[in-house]
């Protein structure tokens, strides 16, 4: 089984729906299951193929970026 | 979309005399917009004596400022009111364009068709009289005065009948609804005979038909299940209506058959042909079309598509071959560069719906399948034959236009294209003469709010206007702007608005 | 490899295909480094980070190869955007009241005649306290380049 892909976005920067709306998109990619630390929004990731693996982590980062953005104008995709 | 190259200083900013503007650079020039459209191209040093307030009243680059309404203290409001208020006047009207797809039988199987096709022996997939009958009632109900339909397919013809009976049906009810009604069909015209096309003629029907350029590019393009070639059916086609216009009195430049084009990757080599195949069929408007690349298999893609900088190229030079052929007298226009040159030069917006702000799915335009489904366009209808009902807005049968105009769906497709909403769009200098189409960023990325960045839409309008903006700022002596602005010059035919195709997608 | 550039209220720091921001919160606001940061997702994968209190930590990963040139370019153009971002938002912002009650005149009023003056007079009495940008010129170009 792939290591998981461990990623943290911080709850000052990002808002936990976009998180969670971009992990929900790039779930066909891997096993992703969210959580959260004090500062953090943590979104772990099995890929389901290791080509996948980076791909995953970048892109799931720019999608949060945007539906961040989105919604700081007050638009919910 | 591309970062602004010009260094600002924003300490040097005059809130008191600078009014609302957008900005990026063109050939070395700052382009200033704003929101009724108005340009003007300023060097880099005035620009930034612009923004610190220095441009003193004797300067005459005050009172060009000032009548574009660049000055936040000389606004005259009422007059930028009103400007707005013509810009946006498309939004006061309900649907006007009714794509009806008559049947979905076709006898083409196009490479790059994304219209949910069937064997011609499906006739299971021909609209009834009865729906046909309850479309036209339903597509009266629009509160707009200009009401338009459009036959789409499959290949329309198909099911001649259907149309025979929307046009009298339609022509007959309108006696008493007092709308300007608009009669159109696409189609491949390989199934048209001599009775069905003096039908056409005799009611006003104007038919808009597919031809990629010269014969081997288009029969390349076009699987025709016949072993003739679809290019000599189409064209002798379009020369018999053609002949048939004038004999019956018709200007030729307003009544003729117009055609669409699909840029392939078989097209991008041969722009000239390709414009002068149109202009020696007398079709004095060419669109240049990039193929969406959405529901194709990736071999076929990789034998047909290319990367938006390769359609970037073939359509700017194909651009200036068409420019080149009206200062030497000939006058044909491109369509695209014509539907943004008109936001951009004039006080209208050509309310072209995958051009808007907001878009014009289910609030411009509705489509309605065979079976009397109604979708917020052809592409909402596609997207319905993909497995996703997204896009579907009622039936006929069952809904009003009030519920239609009202549903989610198209509330949610106007949130995602009302540009002053979306990151990067909202201040893009293009912002005010481009618009969104959220099926696209549906079709392309699965989810109707794109990231503009990444969508080709967006690379495209984005690359378009950047050019004509560029050709524009080294027009020194306007000879080109002459050019332009007649191909913003919209002649109606009689008794009918100027034609626009709704069918941006289908071939 | 490093760059480090601290007057412009960005520090740079190079990588292989990466470039790290340091971004002065009290300089640029959030708004404005994500308007500039999401300018550039056609060509990089962006992620965002608290460095520390006002301090936003901006990595730019590209999509593609990129030599150690062209990621000093990559950090020159985005601090230049974060200079076009915050303008942009100042003209937004200045002129946001005006825009509204121009769209609103324009689709949905039917008052008489107004006047910019008048306007401007009630505008300016709510005009909000509006202390000066502290943004410093980028170390690359002067205005006007």
């Amino acid at each position: 089984m792939a290591e998981p892909l461990a990623l943290r976005f911080h709850k000052s920067l990002y808002l936990g729906d976009a998180v969670r709306r971009a992990a929900e998109r790039f779930a066909a990619l891997g096993a992703i299951t969210l959580g959260e630390s004090d500062a953090d929004w943590l979104v772990s990731a099995v890929p389901l193929r290791e080509s996948v693996r980076a791909r995953l982590g970048d892109e799931l980062s720019n999608h949060a970026l945007f539906e961040t953005i989105l919604a700081r104008k007050g638009i919910s995709t | 979309m591309m970062n602004t190259e010009l260094t600002v200083d924003p300490r040097a900013f005059d809130r008191k005399t600078v009014g609302y503007f957008r900005y990026g650079v063109v050939n070395g020039q700052v382009l200033m917009t704003n929101d009724v459209g108005e340009h003007l191209f300023l060097d880099p040093a005035d620009f930034h004596r612009f923004l610190a307030g220095q441009i003193d009243r004797g300067e005459p680059l005050y009172d060009q400022l000032r009548r574009r309404y660049f000055f936040k203290h000389e606004l005259d409001l009422d007059g930028l009111a009103d400007k707005l208020r013509r810009k946006k006047a498309f939004l006061l009207n309900g649907p006007h364009l009714h794509a009806i797809v008559t049947t979905l039988r076709c006898n083409h199987s196009c490479r790059y068709c994304h219209a949910s096709r069937a064997d011609m022996d499906r006739v299971d997939t021909d609209m009834s009289l009865e729906t046909a009958r309850k479309v036209v009632d339903f597509a009266f109900t629009s509160p707009t005065p200009v009401l338009g339909f459009e036959f789409q397919g499959g290949e329309p013809t198909a099911n001649f009948e259907v149309i025979r009976f929307v046009c009298d049906y339609a022509l007959e009810k309108n006696r008493y609804e007092n709308k300007e009604l608009l009669l159109s069909l696409v189609s491949n015209l390989t199934l048209m005979t001599d009775e069905k096309m003096n039908y056409l003629l005799d009611k006003g029907v104007m038919v808009c038909t597919s031809l990629d350029g010269p014969a081997d590019l288009h029969d390349k393009n076009r699987g025709w299940m016949e072993k003739h070639s679809s290019h000599a059916a189409v064209t002798a086609w379009m020369d018999k209506f053609n002949a048939e216009w004038v004999r019956r009195g018709f200007d030729p430049d307003l009544f003729h058959v117009d055609a669409l084009m699909t840029t392939t990757r078989h097209s991008l080599s041969r722009g000239p042909e390709i414009v002068d195949e149109y202009v020696n069929r007398g079709i004095r408007s060419i669109h240049l079309r990039p193929l969406n690349p959405f529901g194709f298999a990736v071999n076929t893609w990789k034998q047909i598509g290319y990367s938006m900088d390769e359609f970037l190229a073939f359509y700017k030079s194909t651009l200036d071959y068409i420019i080149e052929l009206n200062r030497q007298g000939t006058f044909v226009q491109e369509r695209l560069a014509s539907i943004f040159l008109t936001k951009m030069l004039t006080p209208d917006d050509p309310n072209y719906s995958d051009c808007r702000s907001p878009c014009g799915s289910g609030s411009a335009q509705l489509a309605y399948n065979f079976d009397g489904s109604v979708y917020t366009d052809d592409e909402g209808r596609m997207a319905a034959h993909m497995g996703n009902d997204f896009f579907k807005l009622g039936h006929v049968d069952t809904s009003s236009m009030d519920e239609v105009l009202k549903h989610p769906t198209v509330k949610a497709l106007a949130v995602a294209s009302i540009q002053d909403a979306l990151p990067a769009c909202h201040s893009c200098v293009h912002k005010a003469t481009c618009g969104v189409q959220p099926l696209h960023n549906y079709m392309f990325d699965g989810d109707i709010f794109g990231q503009r960045p990444l969508s080709r839409k967006c690379q495209e309008f984005y690359g378009v206007q950047q050019y004509l903006y560029q050709l524009l700022s080294t027009d020194t002596d306007g000879s080109l702007q002459r050019i332009f602005r007649r191909w913003t010059i919209q002649r109606s035919r009689p008794g009918t608005t100027p034609y626009v195709p709704a069918s941006e997608v289908t071939s | 490899m490093s760059d480090e550039t601290p007057d412009n209220g960005v520090t740079t720091e190079l990588g292989e295909r990466r470039v790290r921001f340091s971004v002065d919160e009290s300089i640029y606001d959030l708004d404005v480094v994500m308007g500039a940061a999401y300018l550039f997702i056609d060509r990089c994968y962006v992620y965002l980070d608290r460095e520390a209190d006002r301090r936003v930590q901006v990595v730019l990963r590209t999509r593609a190869a990129a030599s150690e040139d062209e990621l000093h370019a990559l950090a020159g153009h985005f601090a230049n955007e974060l200079l076009n971002q915050a303008l942009r938002k100042q003209i937004g912002e200045s002129n946001a009241r005006l825009r509204e009650f121009i769209m609103a005149r324009a689709l949905f009023s039917a008052e008489g005649p107004s006047t910019i003056d008048r306007l401007l007079a009630e505008l300016d009495a709510e005009e909000m306290a509006s202390d000066d940008l502290d943004i410093p010129v980028p170390w690359e170009k002067t205005p006007g380049g």
